[in-house]
């Protein structure tokens, strides 16, 4: 059954994009990925233009954020006063972004930065998390994950020392405030939730339990893709509400699946399928970057 | 450029149109709706001939701005170089006709009067890299814009022709032109257009124009709605 979407300018198929929704809801749940990174190629693949591709999934990836912190929230895995240092540092990347997207359009190559920031970002990510899930799953006993803090306790001495009760951490501020704001980089330049770079941060950097680490990155999640939703919808006119409501309605519903699947895996596991699918796309999209295209030629149109 | 063009052909022609006009030509609709369940449709063009002579039919939708970048290989990489402008072309473009067209002997009046797919995007431009021209073409024709349907212009006796014209579900809304020529002996011996209108209606033509009118409210919304959206799911899952 196909629906025609009337910013987006094109029908598809209904039970194509739900099924989408569920797999996007599917990961968010299990990971506090925002599922961006698989949503918005999938969508351009299917023939969306990308403006609307970026636009709409930021908007559906505030509703699949709500749906997981709530559920994080109500077993309790959620650092506040983490989140709301993370959300700062946001907020202020956020923008630096759009001010540095619209330096590299100038330039030109936007869109080759674009995918060489995605298979650097994507695999160095995957690669360091998947050794790491690795090792912990050899040696069965407790594992402690080392963090950047212990190998390097210069970042110990930083200033704005304060305490994380709900993470047992006692850490710079300012650790918090800059990978929030280096996320927001990417959410601006990558059109993205920026889960997938903000968790491994949170892991392996500020050393946070993986338990609290979902709920608290799903909860600035949802205050930066909003701000990205509304942004969009203002100077670009690019959000397609009846799409964003159908991917909306498989995310949901699968986001709450996945919640129910995290909880029954043991985090290290998590880890090492995170790091499977990161590893996948970033493989996906540096095969592309040398690849011959099928079409060397790429056609953008735009209103007189 | 054109439209002058074709007012002076027009009054060049006009006193033989006073005792026989060389050409009548009709739709099954001038209007298209776009809705929610619009997944392309098909007009009937459909006239007739009162001299010899071959019929082609030209249809364009709203002109639009095109760019269009080739890649090389960089280092390894494919990244864009260089690139063309295209300024103002038409969103979509159907051209048929009644014969092939290189059986025909007034090609000599196809780019000034932009019929036929390169004669459109190229024009009289000799600066243009014809490999993007090409490349623009094959682009709209797989969004099934661009159509060459020739010889699908049918005759039911010696004077009685009828086309289907096809609109995908991709077509832009705005105003559109089905022009119908009757070429004879190299000369262009009639000419007459008719306007389509493509119109989003209902829910679908709410939801556009309230996105580019009140662009601030619309973006609430949206984040609104998603928020519920998400709340709803979650309370909801909640208590099964």
């Amino acid at each position: 059954m196909d629906i025609y979407l009337p910013i987006a300018e094109m029908s598809v198929n209904i039970f194509g994009i739900l099924a989408l929704g569920v797999v996007t809801g599917i990961l968010s749940g299990m990971f506090g990925v925002g599922g961006g990174f698989l949503t918005t190629p999938f969508l351009m693949f299917i023939g969306i233009p990308p403006a609307v591709a970026v636009a709409t999934s930021a908007n559906q990836i505030v509703a699949t954020s709500l749906s997981g912190f709530l559920a994080h929230w109500r077993r309790g895995n959620v650092d506040f006063r983490m989140g709301v240092l993370l959300l700062e540092g946001g907020i202020v990347g956020s923008s630096a972004g759009v001010w540095l997207f619209a330096v590299l359009k100038r330039l030109g190559h936007i869109d080759l930065v674009i995918s060489l920031l995605y298979v650097t970002l994507l695999g160095s990510i995957g690669i360091v998390m998947g050794l790491e899930s690795f090792r912990s799953l050899k040696h069965a006993q407790q594992h402690i994950v080392p963090t950047a803090i212990m190998r390097f306790p210069r970042l110990s001495r930083l200033p704005m020392m304060t305490d994380f009760p709900r993470s047992k951490l006692r850490i710079s501020a300012l650790l918090p405030l800059g990978i929030g704001f280096l996320s927001g980089i990417l959410v601006s330049l990558l059109g993205v939730g920026g889960g997938f770079f903000m968790i491994p941060a949170m892991i392996y950097v500020l050393g946070m339990p993986t338990s609290v680490v979902i709920g608290t990155s799903l909860f600035q999640i949802i205050f930066i893709t909003a701000n990205v939703t509304f942004l969009q919808a203002v100077s670009t006119q690019t959000v397609d509400i009846i799409l964003a409501m159908l991917l909306l309605t498989g995310s949901v519903v699968g986001a709450q699946m996945g919640t129910r699947i995290g909880s029954r895996v043991a985090a290290a596991n998590l880890r090492g399928m995170l790091a499977l699918i990161v590893l996948t796309v970033a493989l996906k999209l540096a095969f592309g970057l040398f690849e011959r295209p099928d079409d060397i030629y790429t056609v953008s149109v735009n209103d007189l | 450029m054109i439209r002058p063009l074709i007012a002076i052909l027009c009054l060049f022609f006009l006193p033989c149109a006073a005792w026989a006009k060389p050409l009548v030509a009709d739709l099954s609709q001038y209007r298209i709706e776009i809705d929610s369940s619009f997944t392309g449709t098909r007009l009937l063009l459909f006239g007739s001939r009162n001299d010899i002579g071959d019929i082609v039919i030209v249809v364009r939708g709203p002109e639009k701005k095109y760019v269009v970048r080739r890649k090389e290989r960089v280092a390894g990489i494919w990244m864009n170089r260089d690139r063309q402008r295209f300024d103002k072309l038409p969103s979509y473009y159907t051209v048929a006709s009644s014969k092939l067209f290189q059986d025909m002997r007034h090609t000599e009046l196809f780019i000034p009067l932009r019929i036929g797919l390169k004669e459109t995007v190229m024009g009289n431009d000799t600066h243009i890299d014809p490999a993007f021209v090409v490349a623009l073409i094959r682009y709209q024709q797989s969004q099934g814009l661009y159509t060459q349907l020739p010889q699908k212009v049918s005759f039911m006796g010696e004077s009685l022709f009828k086309l289907a014209i096809p609109f995908p579900d991709t077509i832009p809304g705005g105003g559109y032109s089905a022009d119908v020529y009757l070429f004879s002996d190299g000369k262009l011996q009639g000419m007459q257009s008719i306007p389509i209108e493509v119109k989003r209606i209902g829910f679908d033509a709410f939801v556009y124009d309230f996105a580019h009118d009140h662009s601030v409210l619309y973006g609430f919304i949206s984040i609104l709605l998603a928020l519920g959206m998400g709340w709803g799911a979650s309370t909801l899952m909640q208590r099964i």
